[in-house]
């Protein structure tokens, strides 16, 4: 297993109080697998994105559980430890790409400063691989002396993700990786990462609120919601037969453009407050097919034919 | 009929550097509308769909005249409103409003709700007092913020962005327009409330008569609420027809590229897959030709040379793709 993340919690220490942003999460992961994780704003995925890497902002703290990347776990490793694992082992590619490249370097320059901050190889050394890492991600070579304002937003993606598999990880997270770019472009980003995982058996966690292309791209799907892992099975098993209500309400609400004369649901309500979650389940607020014990206590986790779901409609 | 746009163009002049100004007098232009016609009835849905780049907010805001054309025919409710004044345009606001996509920024966060959506009354001469106020909390209650005397006196800040954008829809639609442009408003609203939102722009375009022309990215969203769509490319229409005609029968290769790109919750199935290279080329050089065809699968040698002209291949389906001609 390349990926374990066991019982993980993170919790925000702010003004009006603590907010439990990622609670009790478990899940492993294989190698050249692809996981989505998929949820509303404020459902905790990015934050379980970031704590993953053991790189959750102040006031955020890994409160409890593990993370352990081919057995060794990154929740008690120090920062110099910790540096050499992010970047060669797992890297992280954002939804905005202009935030994370320096607009006064040139996009080669980028890819050969990932490379030389990891390895000891020489500057001419490190450009070759640059280029062909350019080459690898659908950039012609003559842009490596590009600024970043000088390229699209695919592409500039496309310099990111050559950032990220520069240094060979074994895991790369992307969290909402295509939110900004349009579907054809969004398309091409994604048969890229396919491609890296079949060519380099990189593993991918792709973090997005967009459960249709989870659906399409994921083998599996961890489903979120207030911070709480609700659903995680196989990406077919979601499509064919989601188990928890939030999931399959979701379903419902997303628009299907292969279906004639469809009819939209929204889930009534909206997500809760953090700060004030409501007892019991957190989704039973909106949840259609709630009872009585839903407001009273927390859901257990359950597995139901080798799938997780937590849900009281799964027995205690 | 409500809206007929002909031959509609806005070309955004590109500052020159120093030495270029030295070196030419030649002026370069960002085409970003380049030649649309379209036309829209009372109570329609007409949604324009395209990526970023493609002309479709500036068509928008040319609509409603938020921006001067650079040529080409406005005509609104039967009356030229191409290059009226905005002193003359002025009575006219109040049948044509605008919902933007940001419900965070298109809110003055120090107005209260209920003065947010009172002020075009005001504006507009329509109410004043008790009876604008008893307007909006009417309004308040259609667009589902209840109990409306609570979400009348509180702020922007304290509401989420679904609760925003209805607020932003109440303020549209206190005029009772006959035109709304909507310009992507569900594309920053969670998913588990984007129908709800949807669902209730749908409500009061029958309470209302109204119409929209709907802005948006998402070919799927356009599918669920229009009567008709209109395919942009680089500041052209690629294709338009009746929704049932566009999903059944697409006919440009580039609606062809766009459908099959699109994630569906399906997994398993196998789509016939168009794939582009490429992105949508910038609006200052556009290519000769056919404006698609640095990236159309199926080019051939006239692509590259002459532009195809929008042509009705069946009735109310239009294509502009030499492959028709």
């Amino acid at each position: 297993m390349l990926l374990e993340v066991e019982d993980l919690h993170v919790h925000y220490y702010t003004k009006r109080g603590v907010v439990k942003a990622v609670e009790g999460v478990s899940f492993n992961l294989d190698r050249s697998e692809v996981m989505g994780i998929v949820g509303e704003s404020g459902s905790g995925k990015s934050t379980l994105g970031l704590a993953i890497m053991n790189l959750v902002p102040s006031p955020g703290k890994i409160v409890k559980g593990s993370v352990k990347l081919d057995g060794k776990d990154l929740t008690k490793m120090s920062e110099k430890e910790l540096k050499e694992i992010r970047g060669k082992e797992i890297a992280m590619v954002f939804q905005d790409p202009m935030t994370s490249l320096d607009p006064l370097m040139r996009i080669g320059d980028h890819i050969v400063e990932a490379i030389m901050a990891h390895e000891k190889i020489s500057k001419e050394e490190a450009k070759k691989r640059a280029l062909e890492l350019l080459d690898e991600v659908g950039i012609s070579k003559d842009r490596f002396n590009d600024y970043p304002h000088q390229l699209s937003g695919g592409m500039r993606q496309r310099v990111m993700i050559a950032m990220a598999v520069s240094l060979n990880p074994k895991l790369i997270i992307a969290d909402e990786p295509t939110t900004a770019l349009d579907v054809i472009v969004q398309d091409q980003i994604m048969d890229l990462f396919s491609r890296l995982r079949k060519e380099f058996g990189i593993a991918i966690i792709l973090i997005s609120h967009d459960l249709a292309l989870e659906l399409e791209v994921a083998d599996k799907i961890a489903v979120m919601y207030a911070s709480w892992l609700m659903e995680l099975s196989n990406a077919s098993d979601i499509a064919r037969e989601p188990l928890h209500p939030y999931t399959k309400e979701l379903l419902k609400a997303i628009p299907n453009v292969e279906l004639e004369d469809q009819e939209l649901l929204s889930i009534p309500g909206s997500p809760p407050d953090l700060h004030e979650p409501p007892p019991g389940c957190r989704f039973n607020p909106r949840c259609l097919n709630k009872m009585p014990i839903c407001e009273e206590k927390e859901p257990p986790a359950k597995i139901v034919s080798g799938r997780f779901v937590k849900c009281w409609l799964y027995g205690r | 009929m409500l809206l007929e746009v002909k031959n509609l163009k806005k070309y955004f002049p590109v500052a020159k550097t120093f030495i270029e100004r030295l070196l030419t007098r030649e002026e370069r232009y960002v085409k970003a509308v380049d030649g649309i016609s379209f036309s829209m009835e009372e109570g329609g849905v007409f949604s324009l769909v395209g990526e970023s780049g493609s002309g479709k907010t500036t068509t928008g805001k040319l609509v409603l005249r938020l921006i001067d054309p650079t040529a080409g025919q406005i005509t609104f409710q039967g009356r030229d409103i191409t290059s009226l004044s905005q002193k003359k345009l002025r009575p006219l606001r109040k049948h044509m409003q605008i919902i933007y996509q940001d419900p965070y920024a298109s809110l003055n966060p120090r107005m209260r709700v209920g003065e947010a959506i009172m002020d075009p009354l005001l504006i507009h001469k329509i109410a004043e007092g008790e009876e604008a106020k008893n307007m909006v909390l009417e309004m308040l209650e259609k667009v589902g913020l209840t109990p409306p005397e609570v979400f009348y006196d509180s702020y922007p800040a304290y509401l989420s962005g679904g609760q925003r954008q209805r607020v932003a829809i109440a303020r549209a639609m206190i005029t009772r327009p006959k035109l709304v442009v909507a310009d992507e408003p569900v594309s920053m609203i969670d998913v588990s409330l984007r129908a709800s939102i949807l669902d209730l722009m749908m409500d009061l375009r029958k309470e209302f008569g109204l119409a929209y022309l709907f802005i948006t990215h998402d070919l799927a969203v356009a599918k669920y609420i229009s009567d008709k769509i209109a395919i942009m490319y680089l500041g052209k229409i690629m294709e338009m027809g009746k929704t049932r005609d566009l999903f059944r029968d697409p006919l440009h290769p580039y609606t062809k590229a766009l459908l099959s790109a699109i994630p569906v919750p399906t997994p398993g199935k196998s789509r016939e897959r168009i794939k582009l290279k490429g992105e949508i080329p910038s609006a200052i050089d556009i290519p000769p030709g056919c404006r698609f065809h640095t990236r159309c699968p199926m080019r051939f040698d006239l692509c590259d040379k002459e532009e195809p002209q929008l042509k009705e291949m069946k009735p109310g389906h239009f294509v502009a793709c030499h492959l028709y001609s």
